[in-house]
């Protein structure tokens, strides 16, 4: 495609206006008064921003409009809305049924959008003229100013902004302005972007600082309680970062990410116990303990209800009606556990764990009290533990048959979580190309058993609401009933896991894959 | 992408004048789009100050592929674009006729642009012809210009029995509208008062004001340099009236 629009950068407004004058002098010009006003959204992660597209919202002559800039598309798509009240903008469902809609859920999934920043640009537009007087270049110039989403603080000014844009069919003419432009006046070509220079008033942090993926790169020679104290300081970012919103529920991954890292710390924690001094990490283990307890409830309801479109598709419309009354005592239910999480979540209890774990990770302890594991290198003692997982996987999975009880495979899935974690916890310790394969082959074993597990608590759930709503009066048989098909689609998919298993384990336990995980992970590192 | 046609059996009556201002309105709103003058006499390419040629003429233009892209003009307006009026187009007709099933030929070239335009309007030369009948094929809607005569009542009840008989026609709604109405003439008044309950008519008239015929002077929609007159007002309903009957194709 042919490029139709240029931006330069100039260092201020007088300089601007030389620009503008300079332009007046060669060039037949017709101006006119501009105002340009933008509030872009993004969600925690920055999926948008990830795949350099822009989503905002704008004022327009037949109302509010959200606008999205994709990479590679010459304009942006456009959603007309209701109302530019920034609060009803949030989950993609909540938007007008539309192609723009059903695209944008693609990309957000369940996550919220929030406000990022506000962009204000005052400035001329002006219209280059050939001898008919038609207009055959377009320029904006204008000085953009941004703030806080809906705040009332005075706005922060951006660099000013010269934009050419080509009017369709008259290409020459924008050639021959640009070159006029950035030759002969010598502008510099605008490289940055209003979004990102303004994305860090949205309280969010800067564009892209926040990914639920921290990689924290580690050096096979580092001492091993260091490194391992490298990765729980991401871990806690991970863990303050996603507070907020977790307390305030803005969407479900808040929690979801939250509980990563508690998950992350633990487990490195009670894999690593023994580079510590017991004394001082066992009472943050029987703490970080009680907040996996304290955000558990809350998430597997949020799954819950994000699964439950999913799991009713394949249900008749009129079954799927019926089973209303358990969505609105799931969303009850939700909320309940929320709140009185969100309570201890701003407890003194909380922020007390937080700081002692900041104290901990900061103050190193004393060289006499580490004990000697800790002085060993980390790339050593993380083959080691890799290794040690490893085995204990491979003989508790050799022993199970098609006839075992679940309970055994729920202490497989244990055992898988806490290998899996490993290789997480220590993945930048070895070749990128080579660590994933080991991690793919027991990402499918996971798979098998985690969805194996889900049907299996689903189903219990299920059944114990069925019994609550046998009480409540209203509705209550046809909800019932409805969800005895619910409960007869998760026992069949359970059943069909169940089935996968021998082969998923087989895959994993297989000579090829053992050997690749022996040659990965040898005895005295990774080397 | 919506196709909207201008049309009328009868010179005079609008057509052009209401093109170009419904374009407007709705490139105003950002929808991006293409104003399409299959007049010869190229009123609207003048009004938009463009060079009333297309190159190639009109034989090379049927032929499609890139070449209708290539010929499209941005105009003084963001978001308007304008495919120029040229002579040759006298001789669509017959270069039409040249051609296999040259009603379908604008409706298929038409579809070359989808996924560049949410609008396109048809401003057509008065006449019944193979050209029109592509036209009727093409759009989603005729918006019929009809200035409130005994006559012109009559005439576009020969337009709708002409479109109900042909098959391939039964697609395009037909939405009269009245223009140039003079509420000092009492025969104006009362033939508006009659048939603009009639549902297939929009319900929107657009008065005679001398600020249309401003237009060619100014050369610019009414709608941009008298927005507060009663012609742009009513410009402005009978654009929502028409976004609201006809859907967005
Ligand atoms: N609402 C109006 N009030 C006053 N004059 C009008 C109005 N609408 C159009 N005119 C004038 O009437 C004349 C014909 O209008 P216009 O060109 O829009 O009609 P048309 O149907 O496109 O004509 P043609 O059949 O020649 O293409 C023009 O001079 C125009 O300025
Ligand atoms: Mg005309």
């Amino acid at each position: 495609m042919v490029q139709t629009e240029v931006a330069f950068t100039v260092a201020d407004e007088a300089g601007l206006d030389r620009v503008v004058e300079a332009l007046g002098d060669r060039y037949a010009l017709e101006s006119e008064k501009a105002v340009r006003q933008r509030t872009y959204f993004d969600t925690f992660d920055w999926r948008l921003w990830r795949r350099k597209s822009r989503l905002w919202l704008q004022p327009s002559a037949s109302g509010p409009q959200l606008r999205w800039q994709s990479e590679g598309r010459a304009r942006a798509e456009r959603l007309d809305l209701r109302s530019d009240d920034l609060q009803t903008i949030g989950f993609a469902a909540d938007l007008p049924a539309s192609p723009f809609r059903q695209k944008l859920a693609s990309v957000i999934t369940m996550r919220r959008l929030l406000p990022i920043v506000e962009v204000k640009a005052e400035g001329r537009l002006l219209r280059v003229l050939d001898r008919r007087r038609k207009t055959v270049v377009r320029l904006v110039a204008e000085v953009p100013a941004a703030r806080a989403p809906g705040s009332r603080q005075r706005r922060r000014p951006l660099a000013p902004i010269l934009i050419v844009r080509g009017v369709r069919g008259y290409p020459d003419d924008f050639r021959k302005l640009v070159r006029f432009l950035g030759k002969e006046l010598g502008l510099e070509e605008w490289d940055a972007d209003e979004f990102e220079a303004g994305s860090a008033l949205g309280g969010f942090g800067r564009a892209g600082e926040y990914t639920s993926k921290p990689n924290v790169p580690l050096d096979v020679a580092t001492p091993a309680d260091e490194a391992v104290r490298q990765v729980l300081r991401a871990l806690l970012g991970a863990i303050e970062k996603n507070h907020a919103g977790t307390v305030a529920d803005l969407d479900s991954e808040f929690l979801h990410d939250f509980r990563v890292a508690v998950r992350r710390t633990r487990s490195a924690l009670s894999l690593t116990r023994k580079l510590w001094p017991e004394a001082r990490i066992e009472p943050l283990r029987r703490e970080f303990s009680w907040l996996g307890k304290l955000t558990g409830p809350t998430r597997d309801l949020d799954v819950y209800l994000l699964e439950l479109p999913g799991s009713t598709a394949k249900l008749a419309e009129s079954v799927r009606r019926d089973l209303e009354p358990l969505r609105e005592l799931l969303e009850a239910r939700q909320q309940g556990a929320q709140r009185r999480m969100a309570t201890e979540l701003e407890s003194a209890r909380y922020r007390e764990l937080i700081e002692a774990w900041r104290a901990f990770l900061e103050h190193p302890p004393a060289d006499e009290e580490r004990p000697e594991a800790a002085r060993e290198p980390i790339g050593t003692v993380a083959s080691r533990l890799i290794r040690k997982a490893h085995r204990k996987v491979l003989k508790r999975g050799r022993k199970i048959s098609d006839d075992s009880p679940p309970e055994d495979l729920h202490r497989l899935r244990i055992d898988c979580k806490k290998l899996r974690y490993a290789l997480e916890l220590f993945r930048t310790l070895y070749p990128p190309e080579e660590i994933d394969r080991p991690v793919r082959a027991l990402k499918r074993l996971q798979d098998n058993l985690g969805a194996f597990n889900d049907y299996g608590i689903q189903k219990r759930m299920l059944v114990g609401l069925a019994e609550e709503l046998i009480d409540a009066d209203s509705g209550g048989t046809t909800a019932v009933m409805a969800l005895g098909r619910l409960v007869g689609e998760l026992e069949q998919g359970e059943a069909r896991e169940r089935s996968r298993f021998a082969e998923a384990f087989g895959k994993f336990s297989s000579a090829k894959t053992v050997e690749r995980f022996r040659v990965m992970f040898v005895d005295g590192g990774s080397e | 992408m919506r196709v909207l046609a201008l049309y009328n059996i009868k010179g005079g009556v609008g057509k052009t004048s209401s093109a170009a201002n419904l374009a407007y309105l709705a490139a105003r709103e950002g929808r991006r789009t293409l104003l399409w003058d299959l007049d010869p006499q190229g009123a609207a390419t003048f009004m938009f100050r463009v060079k009333p040629k297309v190159k190639g003429g009109a034989r090379k233009l049927l032929e499609g592929g890139r070449r209708l892209e290539a010929v499209i003009k941005g105009t003084d307006f963001e978001d308007l674009d304008l495919l120029p009026a040229d002579f040759s187009y006298r001789k669509l007709d017959l270069a039409l006729a040249d051609m296999k099933k040259p009603a379908r030929r604008l409706a298929s070239l038409l579809q070359a642009l989808d996924d560049e335009y949410d609008e396109v309007f048809l401003d057509c030369a008065p006449s019944i012809s193979l050209l029109s009948e592509s036209v009727f094929v093409a759009a989603d809607a005729l918006l019929v210009p009809t200035i409130p005569t005994t006559l012109s009542l009559r005439m576009l009840d020969r337009l709708e029995r002409h479109l109900v008989k042909r098959r391939r026609f039964r697609r395009a709604r037909i939405l009269p509208f009245f223009c140039m109405v003079d509420c000092r003439k009492k025969l104006h008044r009362e033939i508006t008062a009659g048939v603009g309950v009639q549902p297939e008519f929009l319900q929107t008239s657009v008065p005679y004001s001398s600020l249309v015929e401003k237009m060619a002077l100014n050369r610019a929609p009414v709608n941009r340099f008298a927005s507060w007159s009663a012609p742009a007002k009513a410009y402005e309903q009978l654009w929502a009236e028409i976004r609201e009957r006809v859907p967005a194709g």
